[in-house]
């Protein structure tokens, strides 16, 4: 991190030089330097001003290009859940080792295995997006059912601290309205 | 050119420096002295400015312009060197028995010490 140290001496410098070029008084009769210049000549000072625009344009536009990727809306996931699984899934991100999550027509796939835990590398994407959430099997895949009363429950995210260290999770229940309630008063997983 | 490119470069060194401590931690409280150093900073630059037209007049306004980047830069500086330079206290020390003494009247004697 040498920016510091940087901005440190080059302050250091101006200082030094604006104070002598203050105090110094205004160069009457004085032969003008390359360190206590004149005003500069035209032909200096268009180029210099020109450049200095363009640097700054091209500074903000590289900001600004920065900031709308870094700012950029998250995905929508798409769960993939077993078919006929109930319970808690469970999803565990930034694990090292493990596998990244796949991208399908812009958006984010995630095929929970059997045991309803999925470990992944990925980071946790925030922000307002809509989730959506499949059953699949080895015929296919369909979409949860709209009717009949909803089969997801108490999704929440998280961050646990352990011995190996902070882990960003989410969590939440598939199944009907009762199982949910049925191991909600007992102990979860 | 030369007082060109100094406040110019110290402009944007110290500017760029300042502006990403002061946004480096998400929803950290914002330092006004720091505030005070990003506006020295943007006068820097317009003496840069003013330095190819009024080179004294940039001057001055460069001076005040590290001066107050300085609100900022020396009372870092000042905690850096502290924190470098700074023995810290011992808040425990070990008390062995003298030669001679019995152990508890050593340990009194020691401890009496501090």
């Amino acid at each position: 991190m040498i920016l510091p140290y940087l901005a440190t001496a080059f302050l250091v410098l101006a200082t030094v030089y604006s104070a002598m070029v203050s105090f110094r008084g205004k160069p009457e009769g004085r032969e003008a330097g390359w360190i206590f210049p004149d005003r500069s000549g035209r032909s200096l000072r268009i180029p210099v001003v020109t450049l200095t625009v363009l640097m700054g344009v091209v500074a903000w536009f590289g900001v600004n290009s920065r900031n709308a990727s870094r700012n950029a809306p998250p995905r929508s996931l798409h769960f993939l859940i077993p078919e006929g699984y109930s319970g808690w899934v469970r999803v565990e991100f930034e694990i090292p080792g493990a596998p990244t999550l796949p991208s399908e027509a812009g958006h984010t796939v995630l095929k929970i295995p059997a045991s309803g835990t999925l470990k992944t590398s990925s980071p946790e994407e925030y922000g307002w997006a809509r989730d959506y959430y499949y059953f699949y099997s080895d015929a296919g895949s369909r979409a949860l059912p709209d009717s009949g009363g909803r089969l997801i429950w108490g999704k929440i995210n998280g961050e646990a601290s352990g011995p190996s260290g902070k882990r960003k999770y989410e969590e939440f229940f598939v199944g009907t309205e009762e199982q949910y309630r049925d191991q909600a008063s007992g102990a979860r997983p | 050119m030369l007082p060109f490119i100094l406040y110019f470069v110290t402009g944007v060194a110290s500017g760029f420096h300042v502006y990403t401590l002061l946004f480096a931690a998400y929803g950290a409280p914002l330092n006004p002295l720091a505030l005070v150093s990003l506006s020295g900073s943007f006068c820097l630059l317009i003496a840069a400015y003013l330095s190819l037209f009024r080179p004294h007049v940039a001057g001055r306004v460069a001076l005040i312009a590290c001066l107050l980047m300085w609100c900022f830069y020396g009372p870092a500086l000042a905690n850096l060197v502290r924190a470098r330079l700074h023995k810290p206290v011992a808040i425990s020390r070990l008390i062995l028995p003298l030669a001679g003494k019995t152990p508890k009247s050593a340990l009194l004697a020691e401890s009496a010490r501090f």
